[in-house]
């Protein structure tokens, strides 16, 4: 019974936008979950890997492991040598990468769509048998030093994003950053770092998406001679409690960045998870807000009174406890007024709401983002993956819009009552030498 | 072969004989209360290993052992395990030896026929073994000589293996030498090589009962058969790290690997002895190697080879039909229906470098400012058209032209074609939203400033392209505030004009949308002036370096630049040029990112690009280093730029790059962006217009002589101009190394005085 599960979806975004999306799935004995797509307009095909697994994983003391365990999977696996999973992809054309986030890590390449059985072999070695020695982690530590170092403590603003976190969230496990601590990194070693793969990057953690020109047979050919070898995960993994805990007061801190030239005012509220109905009021929020030129905000601080540079944010498609973000670089001198206006804002609409109008305009603007997006074979597969790795449903990439349609003007006027209230601020004040 | 079936037939006969076999001898040898048991038994078995597998019966009999081994942990093919005990001498037979011997000789008669080991039931305990073997040959010989050859080649056989088990080295040696110098049998036929390497196990062996003398002396006896004998030389660093002296021993362990590098204890004994010396870096290559060449018993890993796709499908390129509409703007259109989207590209044939003089920017804040008001719209009201409308819309400004884009569902092209329309047609350019557009350009040229790559590429342009236009990377403070609002219309007014223009049209859409597209387009009347060929004005440029610019940022990481002069975009080497960079500094397996990040660790990102422009471009090279290796990482990119002078590029890199550079022209016809882009710039560049079409043919038909004479012509690391920004009192003293620094202050450009 290899075949666990045997999903086949036919959907249609839109009557209007006339799209259908095929997904076939299966579910091979050792626990992977795999997702087929078509998609033979160009002769691409991407093949995305998702762990479940992100710093929210991460024992205290133990931070930025997930993050630096993505840079080890290109180390080198039985078959591959390190630095030969580049040269595989991007000699044949491809690209490829991984990213970390609190809650998933993932590896994805887009390839000529000849190079399937290629992209799969080389994930399914990496899952399978990926070369963890010190002199990879060693050198590898060093690389995330480095980034650490050029993303975040030699950019301007480069903390304010790992701080505001700090400061918003009370859960330990979403508290820190996904980059970690260097001392933390530092007394890594690699016995972790092993103890990490075995524990997580194991196909019973993972699901596999192919999106693009392919055959559908070929595909799972190649997905059953490579991935039904790959042994499934023996060690437990950890539970952790994810819930954070309501808050009760109003947070606020001042950092001085040698960096910057200019002043900056960042905000957090404490927001719902993706699926979530007011995930999606607030999601409209952020349109209304500050996602476009005509936005409220970008009107008032941009255009009118000239106090910012710019104004942006929003929450994160989190599965765990969010964040609803709201940045803004300002004119020297001018933090006040600009926190006066933004929040001010946040009463009105509280008080009001928002305009029929507006609320169009916001879908209208999703509407089009949705269908943009999938120009490209490679965001097809990430969007499956996330939903799939998260809600088991990878329909979602043509049923997630309509969680947006929903939105009422009332439901973005509750949304702001209810998350936006004054105790629940987080703010960080960036001032400059 | 033939000395394999001999090999087999020595341990046919002394090892298959009716109940007395090698194993069971062993077993009685275990058995045995000899104090130091242990030790000599696995001494025998290494070495009786080490005979069986010349005769590749070696699985097998590894597999008898380790079944008969199991609780004592004992890997056969990883003799290494040796360093972990202190071997004792073992000079006399006592009960166990003696009993082993008589065991296995009183099994066969043949034997007991020829020589009188029978003695050694009763007379073995206390008598000296060189003694008793010796007895045992003097008696073999007459035989021998009786014309007996078949029984001389079972004696030596049965010595061979009774000495090997009883660790009697010399007993072994003597009969390896009577079996070599006699010449009897195919064991006397091995090559010399395989004679010395007898010789160095046994040496191993005296030296792991620190009979160093011992050893010599056999090492001396293989090397005079063969110098190049991978078994020796291990045993040359054995004996020297017994001596101490470990710069000789890892020197030898890694001759060692260097002629064998097949074998697990080579490579474990060279960690063992970096790991002892504290050269923990060494030791983690070595463990690195270790894990990707042995499985944990020792036996080599077998790797796969990756799968070969099948042929490339064949890259399919959008229709794509020009016209000229009868106001001479030109006009492509791409049909690509696969969803329901449509963009509109309207790109003039201007850009930065057309920027009057000391006004750079003012193409920018120009573009800028059109979605700021027309004649019937205000700011406000353009960008709520937009968004109510779900269009993305924005502004692309390059050094050599400049872009307007709109991009909609198909339900809502025609709003795109409307805002573009009024926006070119009627920008009512209001001193209020000058101001502002001002405003905006000085603040995001504050931000930009900041970074220290930005400030690198500023100066690397200044210093690289002396007076010509192109010196300005992005505009300045000082050249922000020159531009007036009337220099802006005055701009527009001259080269914003269906002769300078090029509309792309893609995506999905009907031939009622484009005939909408073309009553609105047709009807922009010419004004203005008409842009003609740009000449390729580069000629002062400063392709020499005489300095180096180390640019000054306290406490910041370094960021290094380098460049040279390039060709323009429609140059015929362009496409060789560009190809050869994507093998030396494009992406994550370039030359460079493998070399300077994965092997040396010295960066996070190091890559090389060239710049596409009009007229003479740039090969540029960045890349963030920490401080205290800037020397180092300046000293490598300038190396790996001579390596391709020296060595050229393999035919496999040249082959691997076809591939992958096929790929990712598939890829890039994803997106309609991606594709409206390359069309302008053929059609600005005035390159042939199946240069798209053509592309890979061009691609296909390099080799590895063009592609290496392209990158020598244009790139040369004596000349290419370098900047550093970064902490100076940090990086100052590596650079010097590498010729005249010259030293800027990061705010004010002017020189430090540095001691």
């Amino acid at each position: 019974m290899k075949k666990l599960l045997f999903l086949f979806i036919f959907l249609w975004i839109n009557m209007q936008a006339n799209i259908d999306i095929k997904i076939e799935s299966e579910v091979l004995k050792n626990g992977l979950k795999v997702y087929y797509s078509q998609n033979k307009t160009t002769p691409t095909v991407a093949v995305a890997v998702y762990y479940n697994v992100g710093s929210r994983n991460e024992e205290q003391g133990k931070t930025g492991f997930a993050h630096l365990f993505e840079h080890m999977m290109f180390q080198g696996s039985k078959n591959v040598d390190k630095g030969e999973y580049f040269k595989y992809i991007e000699n044949n054309g491809g690209e490829m990468n991984g990213t970390t986030s609190k809650e998933r890590t993932n590896y994805y390449q887009i390839m000529p769509s000849n190079q399937l059985e290629l992209a799969l072999w080389l994930e399914s070695d990496r899952m399978s048998s990926l070369m963890v020695n010190t002199l990879n982690f060693e050198n590898q530590r060093n690389v995330v030093k480095e980034e650490k170092s050029s993303s975040y403590d030699n950019r301007p603003y480069g903390m304010l994003f790992l701080e505001l976190d700090n400061l918003a969230y009370d859960n330990e496990q979403y508290k820190h950053s996904v980059i970690g601590s260097v001392e933390d990194l530092d007394k890594a070693t690699t016995a972790d770092a092993l103890d990490f793969y075995k524990r997580y990057y194991t196909p019973d953690n993972a699901v596999l998406v192919i999106v693009g020109d392919f055959e559908l047979e070929t595909a799972k050919g190649f997905v059953n001679k490579y991935f039904d070898k790959v042994k499934k995960g023996e060690l437990a993994r950890k539970k952790f409690d994810f819930t954070d805990k309501p808050q009760t007061q109003k947070r606020t801190k001042k950092i001085v960045d040698k960096l910057a030239k200019m002043p900056a005012i960042a905000i957090a509220y404490k927001s719902p998870a993706a699926l979530q109905k007011d995930y999606y009021s607030l999601a409209m929020l952020e349109e209304i807000l500050f996602n476009s030129n005509s936005s409220r905000l970008y009107q008032k601080l941009v255009k009118d009174t000239e106090l910012s540079l710019n104004i942006f944010g929003g929450a994160n498609f989190q599965a765990g406890p969010n964040l609803f973000y709201i940045y803004s670089i300002v004119k020297k001198g001018k933090i006040d007024e600009v926190k006066k206006i933004i929040y001010a804002e946040i009463e009105n609409i509280k008080a009001n709401g928002i305009t029929e109008d507006e609320l169009k305009k916001a879908k209208n603007k999703i509407n089009t983002d949705f269908i943009f997006q999938l120009q490209s074979n490679l965001k097809r597969a990430l969007l499956i993956g996330n939903y799939a790795l998260f809600f088991n449903d990878p329909s979602l990439i043509t049923k997630e819009y309509e969680y947006y349609e929903k939105v009422t003007k009332e439901d973005v006027q509750n949304a702001v009552k209810t998350y936006f209230k004054e105790e629940f601020i987080n703010e960080i004040e960036i001032t400059i030498q | 072969m033939r000395i394999i079936i001999f090999l087999l037939l020595i341990f046919i006969v002394s090892c298959t004989t009716p109940n007395v076999t090698v194993e069971k001898s062993f077993e009685i040898y275990t058995k045995s209360d000899i104090p130091d048991r242990d030790m000599a038994t696995m001494e025998a078995k290494r070495q009786a290993y080490y005979l069986l597998s010349k005769t590749k019966g070696v699985n097998n009999v590894k597999f008898s052992y380790l079944k008969f081994e199991t609780n004592e942990r004992l890997l056969f093919s990883s003799d290494v395990q040796f360093d972990d005990f202190e071997p004792k001498e073992v000079k006399t037979l006592d009960n166990g030896g003696a009993g082993t011997l008589y065991s296995v000789v009183r099994s066969n008669e043949e034997y007991q026929k020829l020589i009188e080991l029978k003695a050694f039931k009763t007379e073995g305990k206390g008598r000296s073994v060189e003694e008793a073997f010796d007895t045992a040959l003097k008696k073999a010989i007459p035989e021998f000589l009786d014309g007996n050859i078949e029984d001389y080649e079972k004696i030596a056989g049965t010595l061979t293996v009774i000495s090997i088990q009883n660790m009697v080295t010399t007993a072994t040696e003597v009969s390896f030498d009577i079996i070599f110098s006699l010449n009897l049998t195919e064991m006397g036929n091995l090559t010399p090589k395989e004679k010395g390497e007898f010789y160095c196990e046994l040496a191993i062996g005296e030296i792991y009962k620190k009979q160093n003398p011992a050893a010599y002396q056999l090492i001396d006896k293989a090397t005079y058969l063969d110098d190049k004998i991978d078994a020796c030389f291990y045993a040359k660093g054995l004996l020297k790290q017994n001596e101490g002296d470990a710069g000789r021993a890892i020197y030898f362990y890694e001759e060692t690997i260097k002629l064998n590098p097949n074998k697990l204890k080579y490579y474990q004994a060279l960690q063992k002895i970096y790991l002892l010396t504290e050269q923990k870096m060494k030791a983690y290559e070595v463990e690195a190697n270790i894990i990707k060449k042995f499985n944990p018993d020792g036996t080599l890993i077998v790797r796969e080879n990756a799968p070969i796709g099948s042929k490339i499908n064949d890259v399919i390129l959008p229709e794509i039909k020009s016209e000229t509409f009868s106001n001479g703007l030109k006009v492509s259109k791409i049909i690509k229906n696969d969803l329901p989207i449509f963009q509109m590209t309207l790109g003039f044939n201007f850009g930065n470098v057309n920027s009057p003089e000391g006004k750079m920017g003012i193409v920018g804040i120009m573009l800028n400012m059109l979605q700021e008001g027309t004649k019937t719209k205000s700011s406000k009201e353009i960008s709520e058209y937009i968004d109510a409308n779900g269009l993305y819309y924005w502004v692309e400004t390059y050094g050599d032209f400049c872009e307007i884009n709109c991009a909609s569902l198909t339900k809502n092209s025609e709003y795109c074609i409307n805002l573009i329309d009024d926006l070119i047609k009627n920008p009512a350019f209001s001193e209020t939203e000058f101001k502002k557009a001002i405003e905006m350009e000085m603040e995001t040229y504050n931000l930009k400033s900041a970074r220290p790559d930005y400030l690198a590429s500023k100066l690397l342009y200044m210093f690289i392209y002396d007076n010509h236009p192109y010196k300005y990377y992005d505009s300045t403070m000082k050249t922000i505030t020159a531009i007036k609002l009337p220099d802006v219309t005055d701009f527009f007014k001259k080269y914003v004009n269906a002769s300078n223009g090029h509309l792309i049209v893609s995506g999905n859409y009907s031939d009622e949308t484009f005939n909408k597209i073309k009553t609105n387009f047709e009807s922009w009347t010419v004004t203005g002036e008409t842009i003609t060929e740009n000449k390729d004005n580069v000629k002062n440029a400063n392709s020499n370096r005489e300095t180096i610019y180390l640019i000054h940022r306290e406490g910041a990481k370094a960021t290094i630049k380098y460049a040279n002069l390039t060709i323009p975009y429609s140059n015929n080497d362009f496409i060789p040029l560009y190809f050869s960079n994507e093998i030396f500094g494009s992406g994550a397996s370039s030359r460079l990112f493998l070399n300077l990040r994965e092997k040396e660790g010295l960066t996070y990102g190091i890559y090389s690009g060239l710049s596409e422009k009009k007229q003479t471009g740039l090969f540029v090279l960045t890349g963030e280093v920490r401080n205290e290796v800037t020397g180092k990482a300046v000293k490598t990119i300038l190396s790996e730029i001579d390596k391709v002078k020296k060595d050229g590029f393999t035919a496999e890199e040249i082959e691997n790059k076809k591939k992958s550079i096929s790929g990712q022209f598939a890829i890039s016809l994803e997106k309609l962006s991606a594709i409206n882009d390359e069309l302008l710039k053929v059609n600005f560049f005035g390159m042939k217009p199946d240069y798209i079409s053509g592309f890979l043919t061009s691609v296909n038909n390099l080799d590895a002589e063009s592609v290496k004479n392209a990158f020598t012509k244009y790139i040369d690391s004596k000349k290419g101009i370098i900047v550093v920004v970064g902490d100076y009192k940090q990086i100052l003293t590596q650079l010097k190394e590498l010729g005249e620094v010259m030293v800027l202050d990061g705010e004010t450009f002017k020189p430090i005085q540095t001691k």
